[in-house]
């Protein structure tokens, strides 16, 4: 069997891009020795931080013995997923990164928590080109990159995160995905509530302070809380793509979409503003004595 | 007789001075409850820890409430050499730690299932 799918305009992080990766998800599932033709020649650009997704689709395929095909590929778009390497996984030769502005697409097993910060270290806050920020900032970034990290692998039941990332200077953010074909956010929350919520209440249940579907001595609840209560602050955004939900938090508040198509598994987008001049460092000097 | 008094260096207990994991941070946890045995009163020193989740603090830390009260925490654990930006994680930790162990038949089955 042969599957050709269109990509189309430009595919972005938003509603439109995350439903064109959906739609692709679900297209190429059922795949098994067969042929996967990608056409770019209607897509002017691919943001390249969503090489992540794109990625988990297309390893799953190649992983059934599924052969992929790249057609028309937009100069741009072809070098900008050279510069990141994540065109090297189809045949395709590296790109020099010039301005330094790719965080490089990888793969990792999700209990390398290690392995992957290694990897932020060097392919992200090494980057001369990321702005001055404070010390206290860059930690609390890492952290929560991190931080999701650790959930993805203890939530979703993959044995493969796919991370990739990208600095756009001229907006002032840097766009950061990790995604998975693991459990979705209401596979696992319906289980635990014993109810059925609509794919994108079960986003936004995940999300809340204290709340989590984690069981037995360890509690959890905080990572995700960590991550917003910082980007409220940095003005910057999560997006939780997870079943047919789109989820957003912004400064503007959270808004919940519905896709045309599920995505069986998660893609988390994290966007910071790199022109944050906040300090970070210190927020409250607090007594260490009587603190449990 | 007087309890002894133990340091535990959380970057030797770990092997390293990112402490990211929900195994790392049981592997710490793990050490504590042996002090804890030996009615130990442990200074946990996270000095040269420069990365720290909540993954790791909700397993070495949070999970302590699955055995212990405030009370004997609070007398038998002391917190040395944290940074600040962490201690406020860690105080978020706790407080959903003693949140969700409020449920006393929840404690009550781990407790059963350990025995």
């Amino acid at each position: 069997m042969t599957v050709n799918f269109s990509f189309v305009n430009s595919v972005r992080n938003d509603f439109y891009g995350f439903g064109e990766l959906a739609s692709l998800q679900q297209q190429a599932s059922n795949l098994m020795f067969d042929d996967l033709y990608l056409d770019f020649s209607s897509c002017s650009w691919f943001e390249a931080n969503l090489s992540a997704p794109l990625g988990a689709i297309l390893n799953k395929a190649t992983r059934d013995v599924v052969t992929i095909h790249f057609n028309s590929l937009p100069p741009g778009v072809e070098t900008i997923l050279r510069k990141n390497e994540f065109l090297t996984y189809y045949g395709y030769g590296p790109c020099i990164d010039t301005y330094g502005t790719c965080v490089k697409y990888s793969m990792f097993n999700p209990n390398d928590s290690i392995g992957f910060k290694d990897y932020i270290e060097k392919e992200l806050f090494a980057k001369h080109s990321l702005p001055n920020m404070s010390d206290g900032l860059t930690k609390k970034i890492k952290e929560t990159i991190i931080e999701v990290f650790t959930n993805t692998g203890a939530h979703g039941g993959t044995d493969r995160v796919f991370c990739c990332g990208q600095i756009f200077p001229q907006s002032g953010r840097l766009d950061f995905t990790i995604a998975n074909l693991g459990r979705t956010f209401n596979d696992n929350i319906s289980n635990y509530l014993g109810q059925s919520l609509s794919d994108v209440d079960a986003i936004d249940w995940g999300t809340q302070k204290d709340n989590s579907t984690r069981v037995g001595a360890i509690p959890g609840g905080l990572g995700l809380y960590t991550l917003l209560s910082f980007l409220s602050l940095n003005n910057g955004k999560v997006q939780i793509i997870s079943g047919d939900g789109c989820w957003t938090s912004s400064a503007s508040g959270v808004t919940k979409n519905r896709m045309a198509s599920k995505f069986q598994g998660s893609i988390v987008n994290i966007e910071f503003n790199i022109n944050d001049r906040t300090n970070y460092v210190l927020s409250t000097e607090l007594e260490q004595k009587d603190i449990f | 007789m007087t309890a002894k008094e133990v340091t535990i260096m959380v970057k030797d207990v770990i092997g390293g001075d990112s402490a990211l994991s929900t195994d790392a941070g049981i592997v710490l946890f793990d050490t504590m409850v042996k002090a804890f045995k030996n009615n130990a009163k442990v200074s946990l020193s996270f000095k040269n820890i420069k990365l720290m989740t909540s993954a790791f603090l909700n397993a070495a830390i949070g999970q302590l409430y699955s055995k212990y009260t405030s009370e004997y925490l609070n007398q038998k654990l002391i917190i040395k050499d944290i940074q600040t930006s962490d201690l406020d994680t860690l105080k978020l930790v706790i407080e959903r730690a003693k949140d969700y162990f409020k449920d006393e038949e929840k404690v009550s089955k781990i407790i059963d299932e350990e025995i």
